[in-house]
Protein backbone atom coordinates (compact mmCIF):
# COMPACT_ATOMS: atom_id res chain seq x y z
CA UNK A 1 0.00 0.00 0.00
CA UNK A 2 1.39 3.38 -0.93
CA UNK A 3 1.97 6.15 1.55
CA UNK A 4 -0.71 8.24 -0.20
CA UNK A 5 -3.28 5.53 0.32
CA UNK A 6 -2.39 5.28 3.99
CA UNK A 7 -2.76 9.00 4.37
CA UNK A 8 -6.04 9.02 2.51
CA UNK A 9 -7.56 6.32 4.69
CA UNK A 10 -6.34 8.04 7.85
CA UNK A 11 -7.61 11.40 6.61
CA UNK A 12 -11.04 9.96 5.86
CA UNK A 13 -11.13 8.40 9.32
CA UNK A 14 -10.03 11.65 10.98
CA UNK A 15 -12.70 13.60 9.11
CA UNK A 16 -15.34 11.15 10.32
CA UNK A 17 -14.18 11.09 13.94
CA UNK A 18 -17.41 10.97 15.96
CA UNK A 19 -15.69 12.72 18.86
CA UNK A 20 -13.06 15.13 17.52
CA UNK A 21 -10.30 15.99 19.95
CA UNK A 22 -11.38 19.62 20.36
CA UNK A 23 -14.90 18.56 21.35
CA UNK A 24 -13.95 15.95 23.91
CA UNK A 25 -15.64 16.98 27.15
CA UNK A 26 -13.66 17.30 30.37
CA UNK A 27 -15.11 16.51 33.74
CA UNK A 28 -15.09 19.49 36.06
CA UNK A 29 -13.19 19.57 39.33
CA UNK A 30 -16.26 18.81 41.43
CA UNK A 31 -17.01 15.67 39.39
CA UNK A 32 -13.40 14.51 39.54
CA UNK A 33 -13.31 14.99 43.31
CA UNK A 34 -16.67 13.26 43.80
CA UNK A 35 -15.63 10.24 41.71
CA UNK A 36 -12.26 10.00 43.42
CA UNK A 37 -13.89 10.14 46.85
CA UNK A 38 -16.50 7.58 45.88
CA UNK A 39 -14.06 5.06 44.48
CA UNK A 40 -11.31 5.45 47.03
CA UNK A 41 -13.78 4.95 49.86
CA UNK A 42 -14.00 1.35 48.67
CA UNK A 43 -11.23 -0.94 49.93
CA UNK A 44 -8.91 -2.30 47.29
CA UNK A 45 -7.31 -5.69 47.15
CA UNK A 46 -10.47 -7.49 48.23
CA UNK A 47 -10.25 -11.03 46.90
CA UNK A 48 -13.33 -12.58 45.44
CA UNK A 49 -14.19 -16.21 46.16
CA UNK A 50 -13.73 -17.21 42.54
CA UNK A 51 -10.26 -15.70 42.24
CA UNK A 52 -7.53 -18.24 42.08
CA UNK A 53 -5.13 -18.93 44.88
CA UNK A 54 -1.86 -19.27 43.11
CA UNK A 55 0.46 -22.23 43.13
CA UNK A 56 3.46 -20.70 41.41
CA UNK A 57 5.77 -23.68 41.56
CA UNK A 58 3.57 -26.40 40.18
CA UNK A 59 3.10 -25.10 36.69
CA UNK A 60 6.49 -23.70 35.98
CA UNK A 61 9.38 -25.52 34.38
CA UNK A 62 12.03 -24.06 36.65
CA UNK A 63 11.74 -24.04 40.40
CA UNK A 64 13.88 -21.97 42.62
CA UNK A 65 14.25 -19.82 45.68
CA UNK A 66 11.23 -18.53 47.49
CA UNK A 67 8.73 -19.95 45.02
CA UNK A 68 9.95 -23.47 45.59
CA UNK A 69 9.98 -22.82 49.32
CA UNK A 70 6.41 -21.62 49.18
CA UNK A 71 5.31 -24.60 47.12
CA UNK A 72 7.03 -26.97 49.50
CA UNK A 73 5.31 -25.25 52.41
CA UNK A 74 1.93 -25.53 50.67
CA UNK A 75 2.58 -29.20 49.87
CA UNK A 76 3.57 -29.91 53.47
CA UNK A 77 0.41 -28.21 54.70
CA UNK A 78 -1.67 -30.32 52.31
CA UNK A 79 0.01 -33.53 53.49
CA UNK A 80 -0.62 -32.59 57.11
CA UNK A 81 -4.26 -31.91 56.26
CA UNK A 82 -4.60 -35.31 54.58
CA UNK A 83 -2.94 -37.01 57.56
CA UNK A 84 -5.31 -35.27 59.97
CA UNK A 85 -8.34 -36.30 57.91
CA UNK A 86 -7.04 -39.88 57.77
CA UNK A 87 -6.49 -40.07 61.52
CA UNK A 88 -9.88 -38.50 62.15
CA UNK A 89 -11.64 -41.05 59.95
CA UNK A 90 -9.77 -43.92 61.65
CA UNK A 91 -10.88 -42.83 65.09
CA UNK A 92 -14.43 -42.33 63.84
CA UNK A 93 -14.50 -38.55 63.80
CA UNK A 94 -15.00 -38.23 60.07
CA UNK A 95 -18.21 -36.97 58.56
CA UNK A 96 -20.46 -39.05 56.35
CA UNK A 97 -18.68 -37.66 53.30
CA UNK A 98 -15.11 -36.91 54.27
CA UNK A 99 -14.29 -35.72 50.77
CA UNK A 100 -17.10 -33.24 50.57
CA UNK A 101 -14.91 -30.19 50.94
CA UNK A 102 -11.62 -31.57 49.75
CA UNK A 103 -11.68 -29.70 46.50
CA UNK A 104 -12.03 -26.35 48.16
CA UNK A 105 -8.95 -26.30 50.32
CA UNK A 106 -7.54 -22.80 50.35
CA UNK A 107 -3.92 -23.22 49.39
CA UNK A 108 -3.24 -19.57 49.95
CA UNK A 109 -6.15 -18.68 52.15
CA UNK A 110 -7.60 -15.20 52.20
CA UNK A 111 -7.68 -13.16 55.34
CA UNK A 112 -10.67 -13.32 57.60
CA UNK A 113 -13.34 -10.72 56.91
CA UNK A 114 -12.19 -8.54 59.77
CA UNK A 115 -8.53 -8.70 58.81
CA UNK A 116 -9.43 -8.14 55.16
CA UNK A 117 -11.05 -4.87 56.08
CA UNK A 118 -8.01 -3.92 58.10
CA UNK A 119 -5.59 -4.83 55.37
CA UNK A 120 -7.66 -2.98 52.82
CA UNK A 121 -7.70 0.12 54.95
CA UNK A 122 -3.97 -0.14 55.33
CA UNK A 123 -3.61 -0.62 51.59
CA UNK A 124 -5.59 2.53 50.92
CA UNK A 125 -3.44 4.47 53.30
CA UNK A 126 -0.21 3.12 51.87
CA UNK A 127 -1.39 3.67 48.35
CA UNK A 128 -1.98 7.32 49.03
CA UNK A 129 1.47 7.71 50.51
CA UNK A 130 3.46 5.70 48.01
CA UNK A 131 2.49 6.79 44.57
CA UNK A 132 5.84 6.26 42.83
CA UNK A 133 6.27 2.76 44.20
CA UNK A 134 2.72 1.77 43.35
CA UNK A 135 3.11 3.03 39.83
CA UNK A 136 6.24 1.05 39.11
CA UNK A 137 5.73 -2.10 37.02
CA UNK A 138 5.98 -5.26 39.04
CA UNK A 139 5.15 -3.59 42.33
CA UNK A 140 2.40 -6.11 43.04
CA UNK A 141 3.34 -8.92 45.36
CA UNK A 142 0.39 -11.12 44.44
CA UNK A 143 0.29 -11.14 40.69
CA UNK A 144 2.84 -12.80 38.50
CA UNK A 145 2.15 -10.72 35.44
CA UNK A 146 3.11 -12.39 32.24
CA UNK A 147 3.24 -10.65 28.88
CA UNK A 148 0.36 -11.39 26.54
CA UNK A 149 0.92 -14.24 24.12
CA UNK A 150 2.63 -13.22 20.95
CA UNK A 151 -0.38 -13.81 18.74
CA UNK A 152 -3.83 -15.12 19.45
CA UNK A 153 -3.87 -17.22 16.35
CA UNK A 154 -3.26 -20.90 15.74
CA UNK A 155 0.34 -21.89 16.20
CA UNK A 156 2.36 -24.76 14.92
CA UNK A 157 3.26 -25.84 18.46
CA UNK A 158 2.62 -29.50 19.00
CA UNK A 159 0.72 -30.09 22.21
CA UNK A 160 2.57 -32.38 24.59
CA UNK A 161 -0.52 -34.48 25.30
CA UNK A 162 -1.66 -36.59 22.42
CA UNK A 163 -5.23 -37.75 22.52
CA UNK A 164 -4.92 -39.82 19.40
CA UNK A 165 -4.01 -43.12 21.08
CA UNK A 166 -7.37 -43.60 22.78
CA UNK A 167 -9.03 -41.60 25.49
CA UNK A 168 -7.19 -40.96 28.73
CA UNK A 169 -8.56 -42.94 31.63
CA UNK A 170 -9.59 -42.24 35.18
CA UNK A 171 -10.59 -44.63 37.93
CA UNK A 172 -11.49 -44.81 41.60
CA UNK A 173 -8.68 -43.46 43.74
CA UNK A 174 -6.93 -42.01 40.70
CA UNK A 175 -6.34 -38.68 39.09
CA UNK A 176 -5.86 -37.59 35.51
CA UNK A 177 -4.09 -34.47 34.26
CA UNK A 178 -4.76 -33.15 30.77
CA UNK A 179 -2.79 -30.48 28.98
CA UNK A 180 -5.72 -28.47 27.70
CA UNK A 181 -3.98 -27.40 24.50
CA UNK A 182 -4.20 -31.02 23.34
CA UNK A 183 -7.99 -30.69 23.14
CA UNK A 184 -7.62 -28.21 20.29
CA UNK A 185 -6.88 -31.23 18.07
CA UNK A 186 -10.42 -32.47 18.68
CA UNK A 187 -11.95 -29.25 17.43
CA UNK A 188 -13.21 -29.59 13.91
CA UNK A 189 -14.29 -25.96 13.84
CA UNK A 190 -10.83 -24.55 14.49
CA UNK A 191 -12.25 -22.06 16.97
CA UNK A 192 -10.30 -23.48 19.89
CA UNK A 193 -6.61 -23.02 19.36
CA UNK A 194 -3.39 -23.94 21.12
CA UNK A 195 -1.21 -20.91 21.75
CA UNK A 196 2.45 -21.28 22.61
CA UNK A 197 3.41 -19.61 25.88
CA UNK A 198 6.43 -20.49 28.01
CA UNK A 199 4.47 -19.53 31.15
CA UNK A 200 1.99 -22.33 30.48
CA UNK A 201 2.42 -25.89 31.63
CA UNK A 202 3.53 -27.88 28.61
CA UNK A 203 4.47 -24.68 26.82
CA UNK A 204 1.00 -23.86 25.48
CA UNK A 205 -2.57 -23.18 26.51
CA UNK A 206 -6.02 -23.56 24.99
CA UNK A 207 -8.16 -20.55 24.19
CA UNK A 208 -11.26 -19.77 22.18
CA UNK A 209 -10.20 -17.65 19.21
CA UNK A 210 -13.48 -17.57 17.34
CA UNK A 211 -16.15 -14.91 17.62
CA UNK A 212 -16.59 -13.45 21.08
CA UNK A 213 -18.69 -15.69 23.31
CA UNK A 214 -22.10 -14.34 24.22
CA UNK A 215 -22.43 -14.99 27.91
CA UNK A 216 -25.43 -17.18 28.58
CA UNK A 217 -25.78 -18.55 25.08
CA UNK A 218 -23.87 -21.63 24.04
CA UNK A 219 -22.95 -21.89 20.41
CA UNK A 220 -23.18 -25.59 19.53
CA UNK A 221 -20.52 -25.08 16.89
CA UNK A 222 -18.12 -23.79 19.52
CA UNK A 223 -18.23 -26.94 21.65
CA UNK A 224 -15.09 -29.06 21.77
CA UNK A 225 -15.18 -32.54 23.29
CA UNK A 226 -12.64 -34.42 25.39
CA UNK A 227 -13.40 -38.12 25.82
CA UNK A 228 -12.35 -39.62 29.16
CA UNK A 229 -12.64 -43.34 29.89
CA UNK A 230 -13.75 -44.13 33.44
CA UNK A 231 -12.80 -47.47 34.96
CA UNK A 232 -15.33 -47.59 37.75
CA UNK A 233 -18.15 -45.96 39.64
CA UNK A 234 -17.27 -43.09 41.88
CA UNK A 235 -17.45 -39.43 42.62
CA UNK A 236 -14.91 -37.29 40.86
CA UNK A 237 -13.91 -33.66 40.98
CA UNK A 238 -11.93 -31.46 38.68
CA UNK A 239 -10.03 -28.21 38.67
CA UNK A 240 -8.19 -26.30 36.03
CA UNK A 241 -5.37 -23.83 35.74
CA UNK A 242 -6.57 -20.85 33.74
CA UNK A 243 -5.68 -17.24 33.10
CA UNK A 244 -7.30 -14.05 31.91
CA UNK A 245 -5.55 -10.74 31.19
CA UNK A 246 -4.84 -8.76 34.35
CA UNK A 247 -7.19 -5.97 33.36
CA UNK A 248 -10.18 -8.23 32.76
CA UNK A 249 -13.26 -6.95 34.60
CA UNK A 250 -14.25 -9.17 37.50
CA UNK A 251 -17.82 -9.18 36.28
CA UNK A 252 -18.90 -11.20 34.53
CA UNK A 253 -16.78 -13.71 36.34
CA UNK A 254 -14.30 -15.11 33.83
CA UNK A 255 -14.79 -18.74 32.93
CA UNK A 256 -16.00 -21.29 30.40
CA UNK A 257 -18.95 -23.65 30.01
CA UNK A 258 -18.50 -27.31 30.84
CA UNK A 259 -20.76 -30.32 30.47
CA UNK A 260 -20.03 -33.97 31.17
CA UNK A 261 -22.07 -36.26 29.01
CA UNK A 262 -22.29 -39.81 30.33
CA UNK A 263 -22.07 -38.92 34.00
CA UNK A 264 -24.86 -39.90 36.37
CA UNK A 265 -24.64 -36.40 37.75
CA UNK A 266 -22.67 -33.32 36.86
CA UNK A 267 -23.20 -30.02 38.60
CA UNK A 268 -22.48 -27.94 41.64
CA UNK A 269 -21.91 -29.95 44.79
CA UNK A 270 -24.57 -28.03 46.68
CA UNK A 271 -27.37 -28.00 44.12
CA UNK A 272 -27.04 -31.31 42.35
CA UNK A 273 -27.35 -32.15 38.69
CA UNK A 274 -27.61 -29.14 36.47
CA UNK A 275 -28.46 -31.19 33.42
CA UNK A 276 -26.17 -29.74 30.81
CA UNK A 277 -23.61 -27.01 30.54
CA UNK A 278 -22.53 -25.45 33.78
CA UNK A 279 -20.65 -22.16 34.02
CA UNK A 280 -17.30 -22.90 35.58
CA UNK A 281 -15.74 -19.68 36.84
CA UNK A 282 -12.39 -18.81 38.33
CA UNK A 283 -9.15 -17.73 36.75
CA UNK A 284 -5.83 -16.19 37.56
CA UNK A 285 -5.74 -12.53 36.62
CA UNK A 286 -2.51 -11.97 34.73
CA UNK A 287 -1.05 -15.37 35.61
CA UNK A 288 -2.23 -18.96 35.55
CA UNK A 289 -4.02 -20.04 38.71
CA UNK A 290 -5.96 -23.09 39.84
CA UNK A 291 -9.65 -22.45 40.39
CA UNK A 292 -12.85 -24.06 39.17
CA UNK A 293 -16.12 -23.17 40.77
CA UNK A 294 -19.55 -24.06 39.47
CA UNK A 295 -21.71 -20.97 39.46
CA UNK A 296 -25.41 -21.62 39.05
CA UNK A 297 -28.16 -19.15 39.88
CA UNK A 298 -25.88 -17.19 42.13
CA UNK A 299 -24.78 -20.27 44.08
CA UNK A 300 -21.11 -21.14 43.85
CA UNK A 301 -19.74 -24.49 44.85
CA UNK A 302 -17.35 -27.19 43.76
CA UNK A 303 -18.27 -29.01 40.55
CA UNK A 304 -18.85 -32.72 41.07
CA UNK A 305 -18.94 -35.58 38.54
CA UNK A 306 -20.69 -38.74 39.77
CA UNK A 307 -20.24 -41.82 37.62
CA UNK A 308 -22.39 -44.95 37.94
CA UNK A 309 -19.95 -47.43 36.42
CA UNK A 310 -17.26 -47.98 33.81
CA UNK A 311 -17.81 -46.13 30.57
CA UNK A 312 -16.89 -43.17 28.46
CA UNK A 313 -17.43 -39.61 29.58
CA UNK A 314 -17.59 -36.84 27.02
CA UNK A 315 -16.30 -33.68 28.64
CA UNK A 316 -17.60 -30.78 26.58
CA UNK A 317 -16.16 -27.32 26.66
CA UNK A 318 -17.70 -24.12 25.30
CA UNK A 319 -16.53 -20.50 25.47
CA UNK A 320 -18.24 -18.23 27.98
CA UNK A 321 -16.11 -15.14 28.55
CA UNK A 322 -13.50 -13.70 26.27
CA UNK A 323 -9.84 -14.60 26.72
CA UNK A 324 -10.27 -17.43 29.25
CA UNK A 325 -7.02 -19.32 28.67
CA UNK A 326 -7.06 -22.92 29.86
CA UNK A 327 -3.69 -24.46 30.59
CA UNK A 328 -4.18 -27.74 32.44
CA UNK A 329 -7.16 -29.75 33.67
CA UNK A 330 -7.00 -32.20 36.54
CA UNK A 331 -9.72 -34.77 37.27
CA UNK A 332 -9.42 -36.69 40.50
CA UNK A 333 -11.26 -39.05 42.76
CA UNK A 334 -13.25 -37.08 45.30
CA UNK A 335 -11.34 -38.75 48.11
CA UNK A 336 -8.09 -37.29 46.81
CA UNK A 337 -7.05 -33.87 48.01
CA UNK A 338 -6.98 -31.23 45.30
CA UNK A 339 -3.47 -30.06 46.17
CA UNK A 340 -2.18 -33.63 46.00
CA UNK A 341 -3.89 -34.16 42.66
CA UNK A 342 -2.46 -30.96 41.22
CA UNK A 343 1.01 -31.59 42.51
CA UNK A 344 1.35 -35.28 41.83
CA UNK A 345 -0.91 -36.22 38.96
CA UNK A 346 1.02 -37.24 35.85
CA UNK B 1 -3.84 10.82 45.25
CA UNK B 2 -2.93 8.23 42.63
CA UNK B 3 -6.38 7.30 41.39
CA UNK B 4 -7.39 10.95 41.41
CA UNK B 5 -4.43 11.74 39.19
CA UNK B 6 -5.26 8.91 36.82
CA UNK B 7 -8.87 10.00 36.59
CA UNK B 8 -7.95 13.65 36.11
CA UNK B 9 -5.44 12.89 33.38
CA UNK B 10 -7.25 10.19 31.48
CA UNK B 11 -10.99 10.33 32.12
CA UNK B 12 -11.58 12.59 29.11
CA UNK B 13 -9.65 10.21 26.86
CA UNK B 14 -11.59 7.20 28.16
CA UNK B 15 -14.86 9.09 27.76
CA UNK B 16 -13.95 10.02 24.19
CA UNK B 17 -13.03 6.40 23.51
CA UNK B 18 -16.43 5.32 24.78
CA UNK B 19 -18.37 8.06 22.97
CA UNK B 20 -16.80 6.99 19.70
CA UNK B 21 -18.21 3.52 20.21
CA UNK B 22 -21.50 3.95 22.06
CA UNK B 23 -24.10 6.49 23.14
CA UNK B 24 -23.68 9.00 25.99
CA UNK B 25 -25.63 6.96 28.56
CA UNK B 26 -23.57 3.87 27.95
CA UNK B 27 -20.39 5.96 27.76
CA UNK B 28 -20.85 7.14 31.34
CA UNK B 29 -21.22 3.52 32.41
CA UNK B 30 -18.10 2.50 30.50
CA UNK B 31 -16.02 5.26 32.09
CA UNK B 32 -17.36 4.38 35.52
CA UNK B 33 -16.70 0.67 35.18
CA UNK B 34 -13.25 1.27 33.69
CA UNK B 35 -12.08 3.35 36.64
CA UNK B 36 -13.63 1.01 39.18
CA UNK B 37 -11.61 -1.80 37.59
CA UNK B 38 -8.52 0.44 37.66
CA UNK B 39 -9.06 0.98 41.37
CA UNK B 40 -9.47 -2.73 42.04
CA UNK B 41 -6.35 -3.45 40.00
CA UNK B 42 -4.44 -0.39 41.11
CA UNK B 43 -1.27 -2.45 41.55
CA UNK B 44 -1.49 -3.63 37.95
CA UNK B 45 -1.79 -0.13 36.47
CA UNK B 46 1.47 0.49 34.61
CA UNK B 47 3.62 3.59 34.93
CA UNK B 48 3.15 6.47 32.51
CA UNK B 49 3.01 6.60 29.56
CA UNK B 50 1.37 3.20 29.70
CA UNK B 51 -1.71 4.19 31.69
CA UNK B 52 -3.90 5.35 28.81
CA UNK B 53 -3.50 2.23 26.63
CA UNK B 54 -4.09 0.08 29.73
CA UNK B 55 -7.31 1.96 30.47
CA UNK B 56 -8.41 1.64 26.85
CA UNK B 57 -7.87 -2.10 27.15
CA UNK B 58 -10.15 -2.22 30.18
CA UNK B 59 -12.74 0.02 28.49
CA UNK B 60 -12.69 -2.22 25.43
CA UNK B 61 -13.59 -5.26 27.51
CA UNK B 62 -16.26 -3.35 29.40
CA UNK B 63 -17.76 -2.30 26.07
CA UNK B 64 -17.57 -5.85 24.73
CA UNK B 65 -19.50 -7.10 27.73
CA UNK B 66 -22.00 -4.30 27.37
CA UNK B 67 -22.59 -5.23 23.74
CA UNK B 68 -23.21 -8.81 24.75
CA UNK B 69 -25.90 -7.59 27.09
CA UNK B 70 -23.94 -8.33 30.22
CA UNK B 71 -24.72 -5.43 32.51
CA UNK B 72 -24.01 -6.62 35.98
CA UNK B 73 -22.28 -3.61 37.40
CA UNK B 74 -21.67 -3.40 41.09
CA UNK B 75 -23.14 -0.75 43.34
CA UNK B 76 -19.90 1.24 43.26
CA UNK B 77 -19.90 1.50 39.46
CA UNK B 78 -23.52 2.63 39.58
CA UNK B 79 -22.70 5.38 42.09
CA UNK B 80 -19.74 6.57 40.03
CA UNK B 81 -21.82 6.56 36.84
CA UNK B 82 -24.41 8.70 38.61
CA UNK B 83 -21.71 11.33 39.21
CA UNK B 84 -20.62 11.24 35.57
CA UNK B 85 -23.99 11.24 33.82
CA UNK B 86 -24.85 14.94 34.29
CA UNK B 87 -21.60 15.96 32.59
CA UNK B 88 -22.00 13.47 29.76
CA UNK B 89 -25.60 14.46 29.09
CA UNK B 90 -24.46 18.00 28.36
CA UNK B 91 -22.43 16.93 25.37
CA UNK B 92 -23.99 18.42 22.24
CA UNK B 93 -24.71 16.02 19.39
CA UNK B 94 -22.06 15.94 16.70
CA UNK B 95 -23.18 16.92 13.21
CA UNK B 96 -22.88 14.08 10.76
CA UNK B 97 -22.23 14.67 7.09
CA UNK B 98 -22.84 12.32 4.21
CA UNK B 99 -19.09 11.72 4.00
CA UNK B 100 -19.07 10.71 7.66
CA UNK B 101 -21.85 8.23 7.02
CA UNK B 102 -19.98 6.73 4.09
CA UNK B 103 -16.85 6.31 6.19
CA UNK B 104 -18.80 4.81 9.10
CA UNK B 105 -20.62 2.49 6.74
CA UNK B 106 -17.26 1.31 5.40
CA UNK B 107 -15.98 0.89 8.94
CA UNK B 108 -18.99 -1.20 9.87
CA UNK B 109 -18.11 -3.59 7.06
CA UNK B 110 -14.65 -4.23 8.47
CA UNK B 111 -14.05 -7.14 10.84
CA UNK B 112 -14.08 -6.02 14.50
CA UNK B 113 -10.33 -6.45 14.87
CA UNK B 114 -9.58 -4.28 11.82
CA UNK B 115 -12.07 -1.60 12.80
CA UNK B 116 -10.65 -1.34 16.30
CA UNK B 117 -7.02 -1.17 15.24
CA UNK B 118 -7.83 1.54 12.71
CA UNK B 119 -9.88 3.54 15.22
CA UNK B 120 -7.18 3.26 17.87
CA UNK B 121 -4.61 4.51 15.37
CA UNK B 122 -6.50 7.44 13.94
CA UNK B 123 -8.98 8.47 16.60
CA UNK B 124 -7.08 7.59 19.76
CA UNK B 125 -3.75 8.30 18.04
CA UNK B 126 -2.00 5.29 19.52
CA UNK B 127 1.19 3.73 18.20
CA UNK B 128 1.24 0.05 17.22
CA UNK B 129 3.02 -0.83 20.46
CA UNK B 130 0.31 0.95 22.46
CA UNK B 131 -2.39 -0.77 20.40
CA UNK B 132 -0.72 -4.05 21.29
CA UNK B 133 -1.31 -3.26 24.96
CA UNK B 134 -4.97 -2.45 24.34
CA UNK B 135 -5.65 -5.59 22.34
CA UNK B 136 -3.34 -7.94 24.21
CA UNK B 137 -1.36 -8.83 21.12
CA UNK B 138 2.25 -8.32 20.05
CA UNK B 139 3.48 -5.13 18.44
CA UNK B 140 4.21 -6.90 15.19
CA UNK B 141 0.71 -8.38 15.15
CA UNK B 142 -0.70 -4.88 15.71
CA UNK B 143 1.31 -3.54 12.80
CA UNK B 144 0.13 -6.38 10.57
CA UNK B 145 -3.47 -5.80 11.52
CA UNK B 146 -3.12 -2.08 10.89
CA UNK B 147 -1.68 -2.67 7.45
CA UNK B 148 -4.50 -5.10 6.66
CA UNK B 149 -7.15 -2.77 8.05
CA UNK B 150 -5.95 0.23 6.04
CA UNK B 151 -5.86 -1.90 2.92
CA UNK B 152 -9.42 -3.15 3.43
CA UNK B 153 -10.67 0.30 4.33
CA UNK B 154 -9.09 1.74 1.20
CA UNK B 155 -10.91 -0.86 -0.86
CA UNK B 156 -14.21 -0.08 0.84
CA UNK B 157 -13.71 3.66 0.30
CA UNK B 158 -13.04 3.16 -3.40
CA UNK B 159 -14.20 6.26 -5.29
CA UNK B 160 -16.43 4.45 -7.73
CA UNK B 161 -18.61 2.67 -5.21
CA UNK B 162 -18.81 4.68 -2.04
CA UNK B 163 -17.93 8.20 -3.05
CA UNK B 164 -19.62 8.79 -6.39
CA UNK B 165 -19.84 12.49 -5.81
CA UNK B 166 -16.24 12.78 -4.67
CA UNK B 167 -17.37 14.14 -1.31
CA UNK B 168 -14.91 12.07 0.68
CA UNK B 169 -12.07 13.16 -1.53
CA UNK B 170 -13.13 16.74 -0.91
CA UNK B 171 -13.07 16.21 2.86
CA UNK B 172 -9.69 14.54 2.69
CA UNK B 173 -8.16 17.27 0.60
CA UNK B 174 -9.28 20.09 2.92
Amino acid sequence: MTRDLTEEVDAAMRAADPMPEQQVPRFDRATIDAVTREISATPIGRRRPWQAWRLPAFDRPALGGPEWGRAAFVGALALVAVAVIGVASIVGLGSGDPSADSASVDLDPPATPSSTAGAATEAVGNEAASVPTTALPGASDMTTTTPPPAELEPTTTQPPTSLGAGPPSLGPGQCLAIEAEGIADNDGNAGWVAVADPAASGGAFLVWAGEAPVGDEIDPLAVVTLPVAVDGAGSYRFSWSTRVPADTPEEPQPGSWLAVDGAARFGPLTTGDYGGFVPIVGAGFGGFGWAATASVDGVMSDPVIDVGGPGLLLVQLAPRTEGHEIDRIVFHDASMDLAIAIGSCP
Amino acid sequence: MFLGLIFERHSAAVLAYALRRCGPDDAADVVSETFVVAWRRIHDVPAEPGVKPWLYGVARRVLANQRRGIRRRGALAERVAAHLRPSVELIPPIETTHADLVVHDALSQLPDADREVLALTVWEQLSPSEIAVVLGISGSAARKRLFRARHRMAELLGPTDSDPSGEIQEVISR
